[in-house]
């Protein structure tokens, strides 16, 4: 099986070589040239899109201020609280749904969660 | 003078020398052109696909990163505009007979083939390729010819390694299976037999 396998390989391999390979018209290259010379643009270098030294000084204003905070040590203390409840006077309707709302509800958001991953497959089949 | 490698190339067209674009061009016109006439079958088309993706690949130079070779990543685009065109034709054929293949068959076709002049053997390997599937085609011309690794094939297809093997094995069926049928009726003539 094995002794097959390799004279198979080897017989693609030459029948491929045997095959040989084609060429374009003679002046193939002179219009992709000239296509291309009209075009004229300048392309510049791939560029990250943040650039190395914004990632310096980022980091470096994370670290002051995390380390500043801790210097500082902050002594002010805070002798009130902040209050989220909503205010008694607001009066929130209490909704009730039936258990089969709710699971229709679910499936739902499951199915509007699904969007962005369809969205991810089709882009990477068509992409290029 | 020193041949400059694809990478070398392609910083000299990025800091604004495109006439060096057309020694890449040179470099791989020919492997592309091939492999677009084998999927796509027609001679114009295939010249118009092959155009297409030295523009495209001329115009995005900017974003190759070199994480790969440049060569995959050309087959890369060359394979996707082909499909595309292929799928704009809206012709498949498909082709699914797959005959056992032996020993002895692999020496009918070897035999047959030595007996046959060299560019109608050419021919012949060649209708026999264009009877595969146009994936096909393109793997088997990448592996066997260009010796690109089923992990590079896979760069540039988007197709796992495993699905890659599966088809280049059963490729390689098809084209034996072709072959002995065209090769076979030469060899009896050859051993004196009756047809």
């Amino acid at each position: 099986m094995e002794k097959q396998f390799n004279r198979e390989e080897e017989m693609m391999k030459k029948l491929l070589n045997d095959a040989g390979i084609k060429a374009p018209s003679a002046d193939f290259k002179n219009r992709i040239m000239g296509i291309v010379e009209q075009r004229n643009v300048a392309i510049s270098p791939y560029k990250p899109l943040i650039p190395k030294f914004v990632w310096f000084i980022l980091a470096g204003c994370i670290l002051s201020a995390v380390i500043g905070l801790y210097l500082m040590s902050a002594n002010v203390s805070w002798n009130w609280s902040l209050d989220f409840r909503v205010p008694e006077f607001i009066e929130i309707p209490s909704i009730r749904l039936s258990e089969t709302m709710q699971y229709a509800i679910a499936f739902i958001a499951l199915f509007f969660l699904q969007i962005p991953f369809m969205k991810r497959f089709l882009d990477r089949q068509y992409q290029l | 003078m020193n041949k400059l490698t694809d990478h070398q190339l392609i910083e000299k067209i990025l800091t604004g020398n495109t006439t060096v674009f057309g020694e890449l061009v040179e470099r791989y016109q020919n492997f592309v052109f091939t492999v677009a006439i084998r999927m796509l079958r027609n001679t114009e088309e295939a010249e118009e696909v092959a155009q297409d993706s030295f523009i495209k690949a001329f115009d995005s130079l900017a974003s190759f990163r070199g994480d790969s070779k440049f060569s995959t990543w050309l087959y890369r685009i060359v394979y996707h505009k082909a499909l595309d065109r292929i799928k704009r034709n809206k012709r498949h054929q498909t082709y699914e007979v797959i005959e056992e293949i032996t020993d002895d068959s692999l020496d009918h076709i070897e035999n047959g083939l030595e007996y046959m002049l060299s560019e109608e053997r050419s021919r012949l390997i060649n209708d026999c390729i264009g009877k595969l599937p146009e994936e096909e085609a393109f793997i088997i011309s990448l592996y066997y010819f260009e010796e690109q690794s089923v992990k590079e094939i896979s760069q540039v297809t988007d197709l796992t390694e495993d699905n890659i093997k599966i088809k280049l094995y059963r490729s390689r069926k098809k084209l034996f299976s072709l072959l002995k049928g065209y090769v076979k009726p030469e060899i009896s003539l050859k051993d004196g037999k009756a047809v």
